[in-house]
């Protein structure tokens, strides 16, 4: 018993058990009942320094040193073991918090506006940006700010190039932006610079026609607005609309209220302008996409500006015709059916 | 407007390819829609021939045999048909030609004779649809002439697009001219004929103007022994590509030169003319008149008409009567060419609904100044298809309108307008192109226009010619150098851009509706206009369920839910930005600052600026899987965020409202911003669901946004961050079910104590131990003092007297 009390006594025995149980233990109480056990006051290890005595005082100095030694293992080993069961533990706690990143988040996934407000909400921003403001008109409008002071008496032919909706004697939904200008203008003296978005009405009705559709007017009125300024203005919004540099070209044509009277043709954004069989252009290479024209002198007159001193430039654009085109769209009336099917494409 | 390139090439000198000539007139205003060219090329190989000898085929009942002069000399034919004879002109497919769908001509033995190519029938050249036995012309025609010229069929046929102003291209010759401008060609003469005098002959009516307001000038001429028949080949080939059906010869060419000058001619038989003149007057109220087209039309005094002695004989410009048209048999006629005003003959076609060739071409303005030659070049021409001489000399009433007063064209003008200079040579060589006289003028030019361009009044429409004519792509391009003006977004611009988004964060889509609406709509949703207001009727509805301008938008907020649930989608959060119409009752102009009501002579129509919104179908729910029905909150929230954003500094506020009929009387609120209302939201009357056989439960809202943005108030200023703490007291009070949760909060606001800073609801609860009568509403009340920290006691003490006075005037107990 002597010899293995003895034994016992060793600290590199005592500190090869503790070593191996230090490795073996499994948390941090575990962990500090081996410090205790081993380096505690009551400890074994300390036990066997208190030993020495027994020993003979030349062997004393180096069986100090082995328990030393033996008690600096022990504390690496239980500091190294301790952070070591730290980082397990933050590392299952971790574990235990993962979530499914990919897992839709909470709430309702979001909704998205309109195709045709997004299309407006460009064309006005281009405008906007170059100036121009927006102002808006009633929808039903009257025969005076809707044909006569854009110069479309009574009996004028081109009145039946718009079919109207009657709603009273005097009453109309209006058919086009363009009574805005005159509304602005009546109030207002130049310079101006404005845009008129809304809704317009014509008795037609087919995959390419809606008896409701949406416009924007623009108006330019100041000293030495010439027709350069339409082709650069209308040049520089149609590139900014269509994100690429469209070809654009401009034809003689007729509107009431402007003179020279322009309509404008982009370069087909579908075939790339190279015509063949492109249903979209029909083969030509160009679409319509905007009528414009130098203010017609009679319109300044009923709204008494001095068209000697003043002139400006006038267009309108149909925004359906611009979503259709930018968005592949083949029918108009899948704009107002509500077909979510169709609305969640923009 | 269908154009010839053949007839047009009678006109133009070395008219160029029908593409260049397309491209041009596009380019110059005159827009090409389409162009039909000819797929097949003939040439010697489709000719006239003349049958000289015909028989039966010997070894074939029903084949015949003909003997053909085909100009080179004669060949045997063997044909299927007979209703040809010899001596007849006829159409030979020699071997080689190819003909529509395909057949290619070739040597044939047909029973042991050799035929050298084939008698073609009018269904075979691709002239007609169906029809058998062979096309049989008239005689006098040249064997061994190519037969596709004759018959139109090397021709191309443009479709020209006219704007309302040029009537002047409603003729060949018109739109040979601008050809003629356009490629810089040379126009060839048009009649160089020499016109009669007047003659004052007694045997034929005289003419007298009595409407000279409605016509300047009235011609006639009489043409004695024609007979009337069927018209030579060239003339039928003219009028089929134009588009016209032939009549018979002497309707045809005045149907011809209508087409080639763009004068319209009518012809009458002179005999059924009663004596002894001819007026141009507006008809008697009473009076009727048989038309052409067999209808029996009432006249009124504002129709022109042209009347013998009997009454009206036609509509002045319209068309002609039936009891005194050239018919089979006639024999002398008289041709009338007048200048009735666009505004006379518009006025009778629109009122009696009668759009001919003639009135399109009178309601756009005819050459004034071309009747006579019009009328000359037409009895020529009858002379020639259908025999009979011309009497000497027109006869009629009138003169034709003196040219207009010279146009000064300033150059500086032209410059200030284009954007850059026109040389006075260049513009004037211009102008004389289109047919004006321009002559050298201090500023400029002095331009005379010609009679046939009643479109060129004015100096601007002078400079628009220029520019057209030299093409707009040779003037310069560039961005305005710009007066700054201070830009901002206006009001409702933005406000309408965050309502937007404000929406499609919460997870609706934007709905586009048409704002048409049937009556029968309109009368269930009332929307957020006055009871008491009438619907905007449209006159004219494209269909019967658009006969009214809506009230509501959410007619077509639920009409799209209804669609989408028939294609399988749930969830359905719809909103919609746009318009709602009635008229205003008393016809004011009271509704704020929205465009609404503009006063131009009668009533004003309010026109609403409307959010409208319906949540259908499973909530998402926190995590996966279905959620639950839409409640009323979700509604609410979604209205809230929206207006939030347009009243930021504002209170929008939702109290009970039981009278709407779209709505559920107990779960509908009416919204305030300030003190207005300004829309409703709640669940789908369950009533008005069962009508509509919807049977989940929806909700709906509509709010007039353009009232929120001008309520919205300013900023008020910072307060001070509070330097003291607050404490914070909980209450439950037991009260009656119905009691709104507002009632509490507005009796402690009345109590306006300066130290209690809020009061919030944490909770409703109804159910286990509690009477089914009452509700358990949970509030928190924050206390606070802004010059000092409030003691346990003094908190104690105010929420107390709080307490005391939540169940005093709420009648409320309180629960422990
Ligand atoms: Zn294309």
């Amino acid at each position: 018993m002597a010899a293995s009390a003895h034994d016992q006594q060793l600290p590199e025995a005592i500190s090869e058990e503790a070593l191996a149980r230090i490795q073996a233990s499994s948390d941090s109480a575990s962990l500090e009942a081996l410090r205790v056990e081993y380096l505690g006051k009551k400890g074994r290890l300390t036990g066997a320094l208190r030993a020495l005595g027994s020993l003979a005082p030349a062997e004393r100095p180096a069986f100090g040193q082995r328990v030393n030694r033996a008690k600096e293992a022990l504390d690496a080993a239980l500091a190294a073991r301790g952070e070591e069961l730290r980082l397990r533990r933050r590392e299952a706690a971790l574990e235990a918090s993962a979530v499914d990143v990919t897992l839709p988040g909470f709430g309702p996934t979001p909704g998205r506006p309109h195709p045709l407000s997004r299309t407006l909400t460009e064309i006005c921003d281009v405008l906007g940006g170059m100036g121009f403001t927006v102002e808006e008109g009633p929808e039903v409008e009257d025969d005076y700010h809707n044909f006569e002071a854009l110069n479309m008496p009574a009996d004028h032919p081109a009145r039946d190039m718009q079919d109207t909706f009657f709603v009273g004697d005097d009453r109309v939904l209006r058919t086009h932006t363009s009574p805005v200008q005159i509304r602005v203008m009546e109030r207002q003296p130049p310079p101006l610079r404005i845009i008129a978005p809304g809704a317009v009405y014509r008795n037609d009705d087919d995959a390419t026609h809606s008896p409701m559709f949406h416009q924007v007017e623009g108006l330019m009125v100041d000293r030495g607005v010439t027709f350069a300024h339409l082709k650069g203005v209308l040049t520089t919004f149609l590139r900014r609309v269509f994100e690429r540099e469209v070809g654009v070209r401009l034809r003689p044509s007729f509107f009431p209220f402007t003179e020279p009277s322009v309509e404008v043709d982009v370069g087909c954004v579908v075939c790339g302008q190279r015509g063949g069989e492109c249903r979209v252009c029909k083969g030509t290479g160009w679409l319509e996409i905007l009528g414009a024209g130098m203010v017609d002198p009679a319109v300044f007159a009923h709204v008494g500006y001095d068209p000697e001193e003043f002139t400006g430039f006038a267009f309108g654009v149909g925004v359906e015709r611009i979503a259709m085109l930018k968005y592949g769209i083949d029918d108009i009336r899948l704009f107002y059916g509500g077909d979510l099917r169709f609305l969640r494409q923009f | 407007m269908r154009v010839s390139c053949n007839w047009l090439s009678q006109f133009v000198v070395g008219l160029p390819a029908v593409e260049e000539v397309a491209a041009r007139l596009t380019m110059g205003g005159l827009e090409v829609e389409s162009i039909e060219s000819p797929v097949l090329q003939y040439g010697d190989r489709l000719v006239l021939a003349r049958i000289v000898e015909m028989g039966p085929h010997p070894s074939a009942d029903r084949l015949s045999l003909c003997q053909v002069d085909d100009g080179e000399g004669c060949s045997a034919i063997v044909c299927g048909a007979r209703n040809m004879k010899a001596g007849d002109t006829v159409v030979l497919a020699r071997p080689g030609c190819e003909l529509p769908g395909g057949v290619r001509i070739k040597v044939a033995k047909l029973r042991g004779i050799e035929s050298r190519g084939m008698l073609c029938s009018a269904a075979e050249l691709g002239l007609a649809a169906t029809g058998d036995g062979i096309l049989v012309l008239e005689p006098g025609l040249v064997a061994g002439a190519p037969a596709a010229p004759l018959l139109g069929l090397d021709d191309s046929i443009m479709e020209l697009s006219i704007t309302p102003n040029r009537g002047d291209c409603l003729s060949i010759r018109g739109v040979a001219r601008e050809v003629a401008a356009l490629c810089g060609a040379r126009l060839a003469p048009a009649f160089e004929l020499p016109l009669p005098p007047w003659s004052s002959s007694r045997d034929r009516p005289p003419v007298r103007i009595d409407a000279s307001g409605a016509c300047s000038h009235y011609r006639g001429i009489v043409v004695r022994g024609v007979s009337v028949g069927s018209s030579p080949t060239w003339l039928r080939t003219r009028l089929a590509a134009a588009g016209l059906r032939p009549i018979s010869n002497v309707v045809d060419v005045t149907n011809y030169v209508l087409v080639e000058a763009g004068q319209p001619l009518h012809a009458f038989d002179l005999a059924l003319l009663a004596g002894p003149e001819l007026a141009v007057r507006y008809a008697r109220s009473g009076e009727r008149l048989r038309t052409l087209d067999d209808r029996d039309v009432d006249l009124d005094c504002g129709d022109l008409v042209i009347a013998d002695a009997n009454g009206p004989v036609a509509l002045a410009g319209v068309m002609g009567g039936a009891d005194t048209a050239v018919r089979e048999g006639s024999c002398d006629i008289f041709l009338e060419g007048a200048a009735f005003t666009p505004a006379a003959v518009r006025r009778t076609s629109r009122r009696l609904g009668i759009l001919t060739d003639s009135s399109a071409r009178f309601e756009r303005g005819i050459d004034t100044g071309a009747v006579e030659a019009a009328l000359w070049r037409a009895a020529r021409l009858i002379v020639e298809v259908a025999g009979g001489r011309i009497e000497e000399g027109f006869c009629g009433d009138g003169v034709a309108p003196a040219a207009g007063e010279p146009i000064v064209l300033r150059s500086s003008r032209v410059e200030k307008i284009l954007g850059s200079a026109v040389p006075p040579q260049q513009a004037q060589r211009i102008l004389t192109s289109l047919g004006a006289v321009a002559a050298a003028h201090p500023s400029g030019l002095e331009v005379t226009a010609p009679s046939h361009r009643n479109d060129l009044v004015r100096e601007i429409d002078l400079i628009e010619e220029i520019a057209r004519v030299r093409g707009y792509d040779t003037f310069g391009s560039e961005l305005p150098a710009i007066r700054m003006q201070p830009v901002s977004l206006s009001a409702c611009d933005r406000a309408a851009r965050e309502l937007r988004a404000s929406l499609a964060s919460r997870g609706f889509y934007e709905h586009v509706g048409l704002s048409f609406a049937s009556a029968d709509t309109n009368a269930r949703l009332r929307g957020l206009h006055r009871d008491e207001s009438e619907c905007v009727r449209v006159r004219n509805p494209l269909r019967v369920d658009e006969s009214e301008l809506r009230r509501s938008a959410l007619a077509s907020l639920l009409e799209a839910y209804r669609l989408n649930l028939s294609v399988g989608q749930s969830r359905v959060d719809l909103f919609c930005l746009g318009r709602t119409f009635s008229w205003e009752s008393d016809g004011s102009t009271d509704r704020g600052g929205a465009p609404a009501a503009h006063a131009h002579g009668g009533r004003a129509v309010c026109q609403i600026e409307t959010l409208a919104g319906l949540l259908a179908g499973p909530r998402p729910g926190r995590g996966l899987g279905r959620g639950e029905a839409p409640a009323f909150g979700d509604a609410k929230a979604a209205v809230e965020a929206a207006l939030a954003l347009l009243a930021p500094y504002g209170r929008v506020r939702f109290v009970p409202c039981a009278e709407r009929p779209e709505y559920h009387p107990l779960a509908c609120a009416r919204v305030l911003a300030g003190a207005d209302p300004v829309g409703y939201l709640g669940r789908l009357h369950p009533v008005m669901a069962e009508e509509l056989e919807i049977t989940e439960e929806i909700y709906l809202f509509e709010v007039d946004w353009r009232k929120v943005v001008e309520y919205s108030p300013r900023h008020e200023g910072l307060r001070p961050i509070p330097r003291y703490p607050s404490s914070s007291r909980d209450v439950s009070l037991l009260v009656p079910r119905r009691l709104a949760a507002s009632a509490a909060i507005e009796v402690v606001e009345r109590l306006a104590d300066p130290c209690i800073e809020s009061i919030s609801v944490f909770d409703e609860y109804t159910g286990a131990g509690i009477d089914e009568a009452d509700k358990a509403l949970g509030y928190t009340i924050v206390y606070r003092a802004g010059d000092r920290t409030l003691t346990e006691a003094e908190v104690t003490a105010l929420h107390g007297r709080v307490v005391g006075e939540l169940a005093e005037q709420l009648r409320a107990r309180v629960r422990t």
